[in-house]
């Protein structure tokens, strides 16, 4: 079978310059887990790869992991405190280098009460979309990115909605009419 | 390893600096740029975007695109339904080609699950895929010559669509969302006559499109209005992520079909067309042999697919025959169990992608082992090119919008799901 993920085995010089990177390994996939502080460095690494240079962006995703209970995240069972826990929600990134055919996922946590994480925006332009996307969705904050406001709900919103603690049935406020005369100066 | 400093050119002052300034035109008594809202309800937006453009003159100087009209929360839905109730909110996603998103999203279960899947419905997955990818490229071109103002193209293309929408509407009941997906098989076997059919249909497409070459390729007005127009280059298409026909205009190879075979791709003989330029006329041409490909590919499955079952053994997920629902009490339990609770996979997560009919289209799965999905994420590959097509719009004319946002082919329901 031929090979379309880089697995543990390809990329040893990624495991010496992370030591700390989590792996593991699921339906023939890898799971890169790294901390949150090192993704400026990772961006710049997988960008600049010698070997397997990542150009494309594929997507950028997030989880919200308050109400599971899988077996890395054995904290969350839902509870009111697991609302601000620090490994609440996952941001999920898919690279594909074109000119070798290799993907990688990798996956770093953030949390708390006003999750951040660094944007890859000025690495890979597919950002722009994608991040204000999740800030929509989750509400993850992404410093430098250039401009992150909600992309498919509207201004008025409240909340973000693919959080686990959205109401399925939740209600908005009305949105106050907008005034075009003010609105054009 | 967090004192790592940024390099320069990364830092994000420095990424916004490099936006191109453009020279404004030399303005009459109006020198400020002004604001023109384009669509939501614009004929030529497709129905669910909104442009809102700064002109001077006729320059495009600044673009802000606003897509989202039509966002359902589909993956919310989705998380909240289980794996088999999720089916048809993926027909809706891309309605065009909806055969392509089901079986994408099918076959994410199906790696989840561990099925394999038998040979005659690999084949006939690839026959309908295939199909599929002519409508939606159809419905593209036909967009596209009728927004310029060609009428007959339009309709000729529209006329060759509606056969073979007739067509599946023959095999699974409905033109457009047929839901026609199981995991581990397909809803109903195709019969001999309706892949004689088939056939029939595909063999009188050639000839329309040798007419609709005759009709566009050389015409003067087509030309002036697409070649050198809405022009992107290969790094800047591969940075903004932008995948499928669009990309390979700009001559980039990358098609998942060929770099990733999933179902038959790798047993059929088949190109992958690239472009040279990356303007709308590339794109409509890539278009164009894609069809003529995909033609191929149909003709060489049913002449390739054999007899045999067409779902896999795997009572697990998919739904047993209805003889044995209503006579064994077995299969009203295994009926009754896939239904209220929902097929039970491993936990994990995986990323599953096709080659939808504008793109990758990716499914990112996280199963925490109960029926439901605890997250579906599904990868749009038209959202990326429009957070990309502002930047190509920028520096043209106000009708320029009309043919680069028209051989975008944007999806709505695919685009906000």
């Amino acid at each position: 079978m031929e090979k379309y993920w880089l697995l543990k085995d390809d990329i040893p010089d990624f495991f010496e310059k992370f030591p700390h990177a989590g792996y593991t390994e699921q339906f023939g996939q890898p799971n890169v887990r790294i901390p949150k502080e090192d993704l400026a460095e990772l961006f710049d690494f997988w960008k600049n790869h010698s070997k397997y240079p990542m150009d494309m962006l594929l997507d950028i995703t997030a989880v919200d992991y308050l109400s599971s209970d899988f077996a890395e995240k054995p904290n969350l069972t839902g509870r009111e405190e697991d609302l601000y826990s620090e490994t609440r929600f996952d941001v999920v990134y898919h690279f594909y280098s074109v000119s070798t055919n290799r993907r990688i996922r990798v996956i770093t946590s953030c949390g708390g009460e006003h999750p951040e994480v660094l944007s890859s925006y000025a690495w890979w332009k597919a950002a722009y979309y994608i991040e204000r996307e999740v800030w929509d969705m989750f509400g993850i904050k992404f410093t430098n990115h250039p401009e992150l406001r909600r992309v498919l709900m509207y201004e008025e919103f409240e909340g973000h909605p693919l959080r686990k603690d959205y109401p399925l049935m939740g209600e908005q406020p009305r949105v106050k009419l907008r005034n075009p005369e003010q609105e054009n100066d | 390893m967090t004192d790592f400093e940024i390099p320069a050119k990364y830092k994000i002052e420095e990424v916004l600096k490099k936006k191109e300034i453009i020279e404004l035109p030399i303005a009459g008594p109006h020198d400020q740029p002004i604001k023109v809202n384009i669509g939501p309800s614009h004929p030529a937006m497709h129905g669910t975007i909104k442009m809102v453009a700064e002109l001077v003159g006729e320059t495009i100087v600044n673009l802000d695109v606003e897509p989202g009209f039509l966002h359902r929360g589909m993956e919310k839905t989705c998380e909240n339904r289980t794996y088999l109730s999720a089916l048809p909110y993926t027909d809706r996603l891309n309605y065009v080609s909806a055969f392509i998103n089901n079986f994408g999203y099918v076959g994410a279960l199906e790696e989840l699950f561990g099925i394999e899947i038998t040979e005659r419905c690999s084949w006939l997955r690839t026959l309908l895929a295939e199909m599929s990818r002519i409508t939606d490229h159809y419905t593209c071109q036909a967009a596209i010559c009728s927004e310029i103002g060609a009428m007959t193209p339009f309709l000729y293309f529209m006329q060759a669509r509606d056969f073979i929408w007739e067509h599946f509407n023959w095999l699974s009941g409905a033109r457009q969302t047929y839901s026609y997906a199981r995991i581990g098989g397909v809803a109903k076997d195709a019969t001999k006559e309706w892949l004689q059919k088939a056939k029939q249909i595909l063999l009188d497409n050639i000839p329309l499109l040798k007419d609709i070459h005759g009709l566009m390729d050389k015409n003067r007005i087509f030309l002036d209005r697409m070649q050198g127009v809405g022009e992107i280059s290969k790094e800047d298409a591969i940075n903004a992520g932008i995948t499928g026909p669009f990309l390979r205009s700009t001559g980039v190879a990358y098609d998942v079909r060929r770099a990733m075979p999933y179902l038959k791709y790798d047993e059929v003989e088949w190109e992958v067309p690239v472009g040279k330029y990356g303007d709308n006329y590339d794109r409509w041409y890539v278009r164009m042999r894609e069809i003529e490909e995909s033609i191929k590919i149909c003709l060489q499955c049913i002449d390739k697919i054999p007899e045999g079952p067409v779902n896999a053994e795997a009572n697990f997920a998919h739904l047993p025959e209805k003889t044995e629902v209503y006579t064994t009490i077995e299969g009203l339990i295994n009926h009754f169990k896939l239904v209220i609770d929902g097929p039970k996979p491993p936990k994990g997560q995986l990323y599953h992608c096709v080659e939808g009919a504008n793109g990758e289209l990716g499914y990112y799965l996280v199963s925490d082992g109960s029926g439901t999905a605890y997250r579906l994420h599904v990868r749009p590959p038209s959202f990326l090119i429009m957070g990309a097509i502002d930047k190509i719009i920028i520096g043209h004319q106000l009708a320029d919008i009309i043919p680069i946002f028209g051989t975008v082919n944007m999806i709505g329901g695919e685009c906000d799901r």
